[in-house]
């Protein structure tokens, strides 16, 4: 069993390791940069800077019991029970408030003997929970049960003069303190002072006791019972079927929204401003072209791009290799999802007035980093009831959740709207997607869970006279794509409305639409047949289109009619972005290597000519942008590492492996730490060290990030940081 | 979940499918506070904007109803922004109200002085107010009634006016259905009309509109200003209205150009009311010249600016528009509904023609090619001349001729823009022509030959496009037109609505010139009919002409 720890280093050193990790996860600023060892890791605890965050995180009851603790220090062993009697609270609900505060290091020692950083008390001010910390012998002599004989007594105030007892109030429920801002006291101040209840601290200021204080308190540390945690009002309950059905319409809307801006941005980028954020005219443009509420269009081009689905150049917004188009709608509406949880940022933010300008989406002044933090309360009192829950209903909760960071009713109407529009929430009530989504549940199970609600598609369209295209079903992205092409949105939601023109078809027929195939495609997907207006539009504009057509592609194939036919439609063959440009002339989006390699794999003979034959030339092609990973783990790996620096090693090292095994190059080099990170393995570096001499360490990689490798060295288990740009090899 | 007819779009759209077995019970839910926006063959649209919300509410429904029908009838989830959107912007309407105090008159009050604070600071409203008597009560100049209903409305916050409507002088009357009842549609028209005091009657041309107008005029009882588009129109009205009603000849008046007839039902021209003399529309005085119970507005489409603007001072009286095809090509559309007061009834074209009470109709249309020296002549003229150019295309001229030989029973009119054009297809075809130059006896005289079938063809220009009744016309062949004017093409066909003895199809040609504008143009002008389901057969000239390939449309 361990003995009591002496310092808060000791007690964080004798924690569990899942302890430690939970808190670096509660107080990620702890492990930024790693801590070397548990030293640092408690100079960090105790920084006020820290603290004062921790602190911001307490929910309201939390805040007082530790304030309570805070109160007690000068003149209790603290514990649990000695902090329930003063705060008149249940012991159970005192024990869970105080574990939470030791989770997070705000409390350190053992149950009976707990101890508060210096930090925290410093942040709680000088007179916690209104009372004086200081106690000191009392005048005479008295005894506290003197002290309370006298307060007790009628007749001890009988000569007190007028405002006495509002005085006393003030003093006992305020602050302790009083200031004497003209020449003289005034006659209270002189009586109380003349009998001991009041201590003069200077010349011109004095303090109620300590002792007076929780006499006339009755022994209490608060003047309201402890704030307990609000139950959300209920609203309208709903039956879960319709709110998961109505969640999973509203999902599969706003990945649909979502790949309509992004088909839309392929084709034509938004120009951005040289400071940043988008230029307002033409984002405003867009959305109205778009057809889309312009505060839906800013969280869109947001979240696409936090997801890395876009990509910003000097001058415009346009979409990158990253947007996984072939995923499945579940699969891209959980990174649409979790990426919206963490969004440090507000979407947009209008002028104020006239004066001033708006803040249009990527522009650096929508940063909110407390805004992830808000959006996960947001889901967490949004679990508390199976009802529509609004502002109104979860306010409460979200003020007793972090009383030092209060969200506007603006605001939480804002993300309640922002978790109706994705589809978190479905009727105003959070869905089981949702609540998946809250807890915090493996991102492959709320994919899988969704998929379930998810409405069914079915690729039918009703073709009208008036040249409307009705998908009364939710539409396959591939066919979306494609009437997108060829006809203007006019209206979305459980339908797609989509209207053919003149204009339209011309813009399908100019990026290699064919009238025969958009007629045929036409006729396999309509229930019905084919306007005889729309037919005749369609040839009309093939006939009297111009026939330059410009189209990027990386690589041509030739083959029969009946070939090209078949590989255009065959649905396995989609990851290609095959299209016909002529009968017997297909494109892809591939690269014409990837292109032969498939169809070979399929069972056609390819020839694959490459437009430049590859030269054996000197020149080195420049390497791909490396690959850090995903930085899951790190907390663990922070955690695993502190602990073994407090036991160095004692097995014998291996010899380190020969020069010409190991990596040279940046990218293969970096891939190769990456590995030794996820793998846990440890890994022989080979660099220059700071006297510019060759160093040769075996490690285990904690984390690789802004050009630096902070690793556990495995001969002396001390955790070291080692510029990328100094390391000469890896080698596992 | 119910499949239901009813697709709620998030954009406020509603999409109804046709064919589904709730259909009529699903419109019939809808139609009090959704706005029918299209009805093709398949799937009908409904818009839900402010201003039909408030309506309804106006009308006594709540927000409840309409989320319950919504939710009972949407066959996949209704987005729960668009539900709460609905509850608050119903929940706007009626917190200020318009009402006669017995001391100051004309007010607006309210019982949250927040809302009236907030909409006094509007610059629009200042010049529309009196004296402010409380934190929620404000004196209104009586004369901007009806532009403070309007400024309200835009500013989101809709008075429920309980000012009442000035009953008008009596004038009894009643309707003579001796031999005739008003079908169901036209007495719903009637009653919406009457629910709410004022408003907009949409019907199809040939419906029977004039009889919603003789309807609203004996149930009010009281004396009638009935505005029309031209004389031949007044009289047409005045005839069916000794027809349909106990109304004598002394007592319905004309006030035009020809006559200015003041009696208890007098049936003006816009024409002569927006005359001006030295500046000044003297005939406006009309507005005055008795104590008005009722004013209609015939063709409310084509409402000119300056009755327009009279319209919102006389908002104490009850005011009814008729109209076909509610669309402005200026775009007040929203101000047709705001002075003369909302859409009180609508019903799609093709639903009307199922019943009987309009007939069928077929429309094609046929592409004619320009002659090769033609089409270079056209490339290169100036594009305000192109419209002109395709529009007079020879071959036109050699197709109405095929097309009057292969319908040689029926009664046609055919109908052009440019005057010259009409003049030598009158000659070539000996048919007699209508124009604006002609006098107004020749007009009626021509029309009533047509009607009793002496003149089985006329051509015709844009004076017929509307308000003239030609029963029997059953083919019509327009040549060009006002560019792409919707609502044009909806009257024009319009003019073969009224059903045929027979129960006999009408047939609507529009000859056009293909790979010009004049397709262009016809394709602009065919939306409207097309979103009221008539679909277009289109047919080679040549095809027509020479009997190559297939023109089953027209056989």
């Amino acid at each position: 069993m361990p003995s009591s720890p002496r310092s808060l280093a000791d007690d964080l050193r004798q924690r569990p390791s899942e302890q430690l990790a939970n808190l670096l996860d509660l107080r990620p600023d702890l492990a930024r940069p790693i801590p070397p060892d548990f030293g640092e890791l408690a100079r960090r605890v105790n920084s006020s800077e820290s603290v004062l965050s921790a602190l911001a995180s307490l929910s309201a009851t939390d805040e007082s019991v530790l304030a309570g603790y805070c109160a007690l220090a000068s003149d209790h062993t603290l514990s649990v029970s000695v902090v329930a009697k003063g705060l008149a609270a249940p012991r159970a609900q005192i024990q869970a408030s105080t574990d939470r505060l030791h989770g997070l290091a705000l409390l350190w020692g053992p149950t009976g003997d707990l101890r508060i950083p210096s930090a925290v008390r410093e942040a709680a001010g000088p007179y916690p929970c209104g009372l004086d910390p200081v106690v000191r012998p009392f005048q005479g002599g008295r005894t506290p049960q003197q002290l309370a004989t006298e307060l007790a007594d009628a007749t001890t105030f009988v000569t007190a003069p007028t405002g006495t007892h509002e005085l006393l109030r003030g003093l006992v429920w305020h602050s302790p303190t009083l200031t004497i801002l003209g020449t003289a006291p005034p006659l209270p101040a002189i009586w109380l002072h003349e009998r001991g209840f009041l201590r003069a601290l200077g010349e011109a200021s004095y303090v109620l006791p300590r002792e007076v204080s929780l006499q006339i308190r009755h022994g209490s540390l608060m003047s309201t019972p402890l704030p307990l945690e609000p139950a959300p009002v209920g609203g309208t309950q709903w039956d879960s079927t319709r709110i998961q059905e109505s969640a999973g319409h509203a999902a599969d809307f706003f990945v649909r929204t979502v790949d309509r801006v992004i088909s839309s941005l392929a084709t034509e980028g938004l120009p951005l401003l040289s400071k940043g954020g988008l230029v307002a005219r033409d984002w405003r443009r867009r959305a109205e072209r778009l057809r889309i509420p312009l505060e839906d269009f800013a969280l869109i081009l947001e979240l696409a791009n936090a997801a890395g689905w876009l990509e910003q150049t000097s001058t415009q917004l346009a979409p990158s290799a990253q947007y996984p188009r072939d995923s499945t709608r579940s699969d891209l509406w959980v990174v649409l999802a979790t990426t919206w949880l963490r969004l440090p940022r507000i979407p947009w933010r209008p002028a104020a007035s006239s004066a001033t300008a708006e803040s249009t989406p990527l522009s650096a002044a929508l940063a909110d980093y407390d805004a992830p933090r808000l959006r996960t309360d947001l889901l967490t009192a949004l679990t508390k009831d199976a009802g529509s829950l609004d502002a109104a209903a979860v306010l409460p909760w979200l003020l007793w959740r972090r009383p030092q960071r209060q969200p506007s009713a603006q605001q939480v109407n804002e993300l309640l709207g922002q978790a109706g529009l994705v589809g978190i929430t479905g009727l105003g009530a959070l869905s089981a997607v949702g609540r998946a989504l809250a807890d915090g549940s493996d991102t492959t199970a709320v994919a899988r869970a969704l998929a379930e609600t998810l409405p069914a598609v079915k690729d039918t369209l009703v073709l009208q006279a008036d040249l409307t295209a009705t998908a009364t079903s939710p539409l396959t992205l591939a066919a979306q794509r494609r009437l997108e092409g060829c006809a203007d949105f006019e209206s979305g939601g459980g339908a797609t409305v989509y209207r053919f023109s003149q204009e339209s078809i011309a813009r399908a027929m100019a990026s290699g639409e064919r009238a025969e195939t958009l007629l045929q495609w036409l006729e396999a997907e309509t229930a019905s047949t084919i306007p005889v207006t729309l037919r005749v539009l369609i040839q009309d504009v093939q006939r009297n289109q111009a026939t330059v057509a410009v189209t990027e592609t990386t690589a041509v194939l030739q083959a029969s009619a009946e070939l090209v036919d078949r590989l255009v439609q065959d649905d396995s063959l989609q990851e290609l972005g095959l299209r016909r440009i002529a009968d017997t002339v297909g494109i892809a989006s591939a690269s014409g290597e990837a292109l032969a390699q498939r169809l070979r794999a399929l069972g056609y003979t390819t020839a694959w000519k490459p437009l430049h034959e590859p030269k054996p030339s000197q020149d080195v092609a420049s390497p791909e942008p490396a690959s850090l990973g995903s930085n899951a783990g790190r907390t663990t790996r922070i955690v695993s590492a502190l602990l073994k620096t407090e036991s160095p090693n004692a097995s014998p090292l291996p010899d380190p492996p020969e020069p010409s095994g190991a990596t040279f190059e940046t990218t293969a080099l970096l891939a190769k730490l990456v590995q030794a990170r996820d793998s846990a393995n440890p890994v022989w570096l080979r660099y220059s060290d700071a006297d510019g001499l060759v160093a040769t360490k075996q490690v285990e990689v904690i984390e690789i990030e802004a050009g630096q490798v902070t690793a556990l060295t495995c001969d002396t288990n001390t955790i070291v940081q080692i510029a990328v740009a100094r390391l000469l090899t890896a080698a596992l | 979940m119910a499949a239901g007819p009813l697709i709620v779009q998030s954009d406020k759209t509603l999409l109804l499918e046709v064919d589904h077995d709730d259909y009529e019970a699903c419109r019939n839910a809808i139609a009090p506070f959704a706005e029918l926006e299209r009805s093709p063959e398949h799937v009908h649209t409904y818009r839900l904007t402010n201003l039909g919300l408030w309506n309804a509410r106006a009308a006594g429904h709540d927000a409840e109803q309409v989320v319950d029908a919504l939710m009972n009838y949407s066959r996949f989830p209704v987005p729960n922004a668009l539900l709460i959107d609905v509850a608050e912007t119903m929940a706007r309407y009626g917190r200020l109200s318009l009402q006669i105090h017995p001391n100051w008159g004309l007010i607006l009050s309210t019982s949250q002085p927040h809302i009236l604070s907030e909409v006094l600071h509007s610059k629009k409203i200042k010049p529309l107010l009196g004296d402010q008597i409380d934190e929620s009560t404000v004196r209104v100049h009586p004369s901007e009634r009806g532009r403070l209903k309007q400024v309200l409305v835009q500013l989101g916050w809709p008075a429920e006016d309980l000012a009442g409507y000035v009953d008008g002088e009596h004038h009894a009357m009643s309707l003579a259905t001796d031999d005739w009842e008003m079908r169901a549609y036209q007495e719903q028209a009637v009653a919406g009309f009457l629910a709410g005091g004022s408003g907009v009657v949409v019907l199809p041309c040939g419906a029977g509109k004039t009889i919603v107008g003789a309807g609203a005029m004996t149930a009010v009882a009281a004396t009638t200003l009935i505005l029309v588009t031209n004389t031949v129109a007044a009289r047409q009205w005045k005839a069916e209205l000794l027809k349909r009603t106990s109304l004598t000849e002394e007592e319905i008046g004309e006030y035009s150009g020809a006559r200015k007839e003041i009696r208890p039902v007098t049936i003006a021209t816009y024409q002569v009311l927006t005359t001006r003399r030295k500046g000044v529309y003297t005939h406006l005085d009309l507005f005055d010249a008795r104590d008005w119970g009722l004013i209609i507005y015939d063709e409310v489409h084509l409402l000119p600016a300056p009755v327009f603007r009279f319209t919102a001072d006389i908002q104490s009286r009850r005011r009814l528009g008729l109209t076909a095809t509610l669309i402005r090509e200026d775009g007040l559309e929203k101000d047709v509904f705001s002075l003369i007061g909302p859409k009180r009834y609508d019903a799609p074209w093709r639903e009307i023609e199922a019943q009987g009470w309009i007939a069928p109709a077929h429309c094609t249309e046929i592409r004619v090619t320009l002659s090769d020296s033609d089409a270079a002549t056209y490339s290169i003229s100036e594009p305000e001349d192109r419209y002109r150019f395709a529009a007079h295309a020879p071959a036109k001229a050699r197709v109405v001729k095929k097309l009057l030989e292969r319908h040689p029973q029926e009664q046609a009119l055919v109908i052009g823009q440019y005057i010259d054009q009409l003049e030598e297809l009158a000659a070539e075809l000996e048919l007699p022509l209508v124009t604006g130059k002609t006098p107004v006896r020749e007009r009626e005289r021509l029309f009533q030959e047509f009607r009793d079938g002496t003149q089985q063809a006329l051509v015709v220009s844009k004076v017929a496009n509307f308000s003239v009744d030609l029963p029997e016309a059953a083919l019509a062949i327009q040549v060009s037109g006002t560019f792409g004017s919707r609502q044009e093409e909806a009257q024009r066909l319009g003019r073969l609505l009224r059903p045929k003895h027979d129960g006999r199809t009408a047939h609507f040609y529009t000859v056009i010139t293909r790979d010009t504008v004049d397709a262009t143009f016809a394709a602009k002008r065919q939306r409207f009919l097309a979103e009221q389901g008539y679909a277009y057969d289109i047919v080679n000239a040549d095809d027509l002409l020479y009997g190559t390939g297939t023109v089953s449309p027209l056989d």
